[in-house]
């Protein structure tokens, strides 16, 4: 047997290792599952009851109603390096916390990456169709972790998946005034959430950046 | 400008409720019940580990959200450490006066951010009927640095056998806090309009809770399986909005998934029901007849002591081990009109009047007396 023949069969041996190590982790997932993984892996194959929505808007007009004003910060540069790792402290001395990586990747060993996407001024179909296809990008490459953020008070389509989320509000009007200062607070916000969960990157799904408003 | 200069400068005083991420909806709701009656010169901002955030947003109020521990892989320490640096912020952004918490356990991160400014106060609303086989020294320590702590009553409180009723030292009692006062529920034709059932119907409502710690799912499949075999019931399955599971494993029968879901107690004949706070001083408090099926995940408060206190009055049947043995003559049971009028009357007879008013009155009362001072 030549050299090049033994490597050949060493490469062989490795793809073959890898496929049953992910066959492996496939498997101890489901065994490990929880009912919310089995669910997402099930969702959509069963029928549905009929949902009785209704009282959705009980209590609006109780108390001043803050105003509300979708937007997004705009795209922005990372302002972490690529790949930095999970374990890095903030100048003050603050761990990042690790975020759960979702329930369809609950078994996978701790992605090193983590990525935020944003997602800022979409409607709420969009942002489930944005988590969806995280979602399956996610469990095709189970090489990252999501932290998404978002303006929309419907965190359903990050619970249903077992995901961390953060919520940016949309800028106010409190006690009848427009907090300008809020959203001019956004970028501020934005290196709070990066710093907080170690994020290596921001991806800005949002549809229409807005910076600034009138 | 300190917070109460900026206060005064805008003629209104600001307070952050801040709730914990529980099994279900009851420290949200509570503090709901208390932001939503105070004067128009309070002004109510929230923060929550809740991920009802939208329901805040659906009562007027504006809320920011923080995801809780359990939504990392990470220790107690360094979420309380970004959760402190979170309140700082908020605190600054919307110059809060004083910060009302509802949950379990207060956090070092929520106790630091508070305790380092001068001028602002920390109110913590702590629902008793602790487990009496529960360790809750972290609790009942972590009261420090706290102002006031308020305890919503229970209608069941004479049964309360935990940690917090020994020690009641500075706590200031309320009735049971109820986010919707009697004439907020929606007549039943009307309820029933809204949610297209029947009035004529025996109108069944099975609300187990989120189900986010306990397997209920056994005893809905039961319940259904046994209300089928009758032609004029109707079952609607709770679901709650902050659960983790659907409850869609039933597809015939409809889930009602709102908030408040009391605002539609009327229409129901009578309820299969956990024993949690809210539910358990709902359903007594307007009168829903019911089986009362306690949560017994041991993370959780004495719902057994709820329900047995309930039964033991006639006010309600407690489903403990014994009764669900004979589910089906129980639910049965259920069916009389009369029996169901019966248990009506006995609720009304250990029902309390709602203390989200007295409570909103004492938050207020706590912060102007700081501002006198």
């Amino acid at each position: 047997m030549t050299d090049s023949d033994s490597d050949k069969l060493l490469r062989d041996e490795i793809v073959l290792l890898r496929a049953q190590n992910r066959r492996y982790r496939e498997l101890i997932q489901s065994l490990s599952s929880t009912t919310e993984v089995l669910r997402a892996h099930l969702k959509d194959t069963q029928p549905r009851p009929p949902e009785l929505r209704a009282f959705e808007r009980f209590g609006q007009g109780q108390r001043p109603t803050v105003e509300l004003a979708t937007g997004s910060p705009g795209k922005k540069e990372s302002i972490h390096p690529t790949g930095q790792s999970p374990e890095q402290e903030t100048k003050e001395g603050l761990k990042s916390l690790v975020p759960t990586p979702g329930w369809k990747c609950l078994a996978v060993d701790q992605p090193q990456i983590r990525i935020g996407f944003l997602l800022f001024g979409m409607t709420p179909e969009n942002v489930e169709e944005a988590v969806e296809a995280v979602e399956q990008r996610q469990v095709r490459s189970r090489d990252f972790s999501p932290v998404f953020v978002t303006d929309i008070s419907d965190l359903a389509p990050f619970r249903d998946r077992g995901y961390v989320v953060e919520y940016v509000p949309p800028s106010i009007t409190l006690n009848g005034k427009r907090n300008r200062a809020h959203r001019d607070d956004l970028r501020t916000r934005l290196e709070f959430i990066e710093a907080k969960w170690g994020l290596d990157n921001l991806v800005d799904l949002g549809r229409s950046p807005q910076t600034s408003e009138t | 400008m300190t917070a109460q200069s900026a206060s005064r400068a805008r003629s209104t005083a600001r307070l952050l409720f801040v709730s914990s991420n529980g099994v279900g909806m009851g420290h949200l709701s509570r503090l709901l019940a208390v932001a939503r009656r105070l004067p128009d010169s309070y002004e109510a901002v929230f923060l929550t580990m809740s991920q009802a955030l939208s329901v805040i947003a659906q009562f007027g109020f504006h809320a920011e959200y923080v995801p809780s521990q359990q939504h990392t892989r990470s220790d107690m320490t360094s979420w309380n450490a970004w959760l402190r640096r979170k309140l700082d912020q908020v605190l600054d952004t919307y110059e809060i006066q004083a910060v009302v918490f509802d949950g379990n356990i207060v956090y070092s991160g929520l106790r630091e951010a508070v305790s380092s400014r001068r001028n602002c106060q920390l109110l913590w609303i702590r629902r008793g009927m602790w487990r009496s086989d529960q360790d809750n020294s972290q609790s009942l320590l972590s009261r420090e640095n706290v102002d006031l702590i308020i305890e919503p009553g229970d209608v069941a409180s004479d049964f309360d056998s935990g940690a917090s009723a020994e020690q009641r030292q500075g706590v200031v009692f309320v009735d049971p806090i109820r986010l919707l006062d009697p004439n907020e529920v929606l007549p039943r034709d009307e309820a029933c309009r809204t949610l297209d059932l029947d009035p004529d119907a025996c109108n069944v409502l099975i609300q187990l809770g989120a189900g986010n710690n306990y397997n209920f799912v056994d005893l809905i499949g039961s319940t259904i399986k046994t209300l089928g075999k009758s032609k004029i019931t109707r079952p609607v399955i709770a679901e709650w909005i902050t659960s983790d599971i659907g409850l869609d494993l039933w597809p015939r029968i409809p889930r009602l998934r709102c908030f408040p879901i009391s605002r539609y107690y009327r229409a129901f004949d009578f309820t299969i029901s956990a024993a949690g706070y809210n539910s358990f001083n709902e359903i007594i408090g307007f009168g829903v007849p019911s089986l009362l099926a306690p949560n017994l995940n041991r993370a959780m408060d004495d719902q057994s002591a709820r329900a047995a206190f309930a039964d033991l009055h006639g006010a309600a049947v407690h489903l403990d081990h014994e009764m669900l043995q004979i589910f089906d003559q129980v639910l049965g049971a259920m069916m009389d009109k009369e029996r169901r009028q019966a248990m009506k009357d006995k609720c009304q007879l250990i029902a309390k009047p709602n203390g989200a008013e007295r409570a909103a009155q004492i938050v207020v009362d706590t912060i102007s007396q700081v501002e006198i001072t």
